[in-house]
């Protein structure tokens, strides 16, 4: 039990804390923000996968190439093709293979319906055709070939949007790596996961948990030494 | 210092009042929702209780109660954390990964209406503001007091 000076203490404490300016102006952010921050961070931690693995991963804009400045993410989910703004993927190579990393883009799935995919890892060719027609990337068919999951959980997280997921993975074909990435830990969640032909759970990543950062990123890594062999 | 039921429902009050009142309605939100969802806890059937053995035995494990007063504390203070202390720190760690700070997020906005847009549209400073330094220290002093019940928010090693 705390004594009248401790309780005043953490009052005080959590005055101090809520009314900096900075606090206020962060805790007013929207979800929406957080979440694309978010998957943000998970596309620059597939970087890191990639050039671990000795491969290279060089940043464009759809409309002015290699090393856009600004780098321009996009604040809700779109067409692979849009230029209506200069949006950033990452052009990457590892031996033999060439692929692109995306944020925030729709792939038709097998079952024609569109899906939106918050990271995603593809052919390049298959970029590029979509690129130059306007079209619709496909899930199908070795296109895509890892699909990421990523929620900034302001709630505690549940199962639910791990089974909206799962849904959504099972309308994509054969992929090398799905994965549900998230920024708080869940038990729950983590049990719902653990399933065998589930997206792989990465739950509780973040730059203050380095050992789940580091996990997720050796786990990339692998996978994509795996299918890129020297 | 640990802290009773008591205390930790005054504790949350303040913090509620001043969430509400600086209109943080999505963390707001959030801590509703997660007070909704409750805490899962295995329960163990009563064997001596007069239903049949098999029946008992068939019975799902698992049960939701509300969470506590100071769970309820720890929720909203890992939101709070996440907010204050991960947000900046994403923000650092994408800016050092693509080697720039101009970082942006955009609407298509044949897509998204003009009023709309402005609520997605972002930039990397929103996620750092000045003075993101004093929000730490300040958040550390708080967990100073109550560093069983607010989240650390110091880097962990490497090896966890």
């Amino acid at each position: 039990m705390a004594n009248a000076a401790d309780m005043a203490s953490l009052t005080a404490a959590i005055d101090n804390l809520l009314d900096l300016p900075a606090s206020k102006q962060l805790l007013q952010l929207n979800s929406k923000t957080c979440e694309r921050a978010f998957e943000a961070y998970v596309f620059a931690l597939c970087g890191e996968a990639v050039r671990r693995a000795a491969g290279t991963f060089e940043l464009r804009g759809i409309n002015s190439g290699p090393n856009p400045n600004p780098v321009v993410f996009r604040g809700a989910p779109g067409s692979m093709a849009s230029d209506t703004q200069d949006f950033v993927y990452a052009a990457c190579q590892l031996n033999q293979k060439r692929f692109e990393i995306h944020v925030d883009v729709e792939y038709q799935g097998s079952s024609g319906a569109l899906h939106e995919i918050d990271v995603s890892v593809c052919d390049e060719n298959h970029a590029q055709a979509v690129r130059t027609t306007g079209g619709t990337p496909k899930t199908a068919g070795n296109k895509l070939f890892m699909a990421f999951e990523c929620k900034f959980y302001d709630s505690k997280p549940g199962v639910s949007l791990g089974r909206t997921f799962v849904g959504l993975i099972s309308d994509c074909g054969s992929l090398r790596l799905e994965a549900f990435v998230s920024n708080i830990p869940s038990e729950k969640l983590h049990q719902y996961l653990s399933k065998p032909s589930r997206p792989e759970p990465f739950l509780g990543i973040n730059p203050l948990a380095p050992a789940s950062e580091e996990r997720f990123v050796l786990y990339v890594e692998q996978v994509l030494r795996k299918w890129a062999p020297t | 210092m640990d802290i009773t039921e008591d205390e930790a429902a005054q504790l949350f009050e303040t913090i509620f009042e001043k969430l509400e009142a600086m209109v943080a309605q999505d963390v707001v939100e959030g801590i509703d929702e997660s007070r909704r969802l409750g805490k899962e806890e295995t329960v163990v059937p009563a064997f001596d209780s007069p239903i049949k053995r098999a029946e008992l035995k068939s019975l799902g494990t698992v049960r939701r109660r509300p969470p506590t007063n100071v769970e309820v504390l720890q929720i909203a203070l890992e939101r709070i954390h996440q907010r204050l202390n991960v947000i900046p720190a994403i923000a650092r760690r994408l800016e050092e990964s693509l080697g720039t700070c101009d970082i942006e997020w955009r609407v298509d906005e044949s897509f998204v209406p003009s009023e709309r847009a402005q609520q997605l549209e972002a930039t990397l400073a929103v996620l750092r503001p000045d003075g993101a330094r004093d929000v730490a220290a300040a958040y550390r002093k708080l967990r100073d007091l109550i560093p069983k019940i607010a989240p650390d928010s110091e880097p962990a090693t490497k090896d966890g």
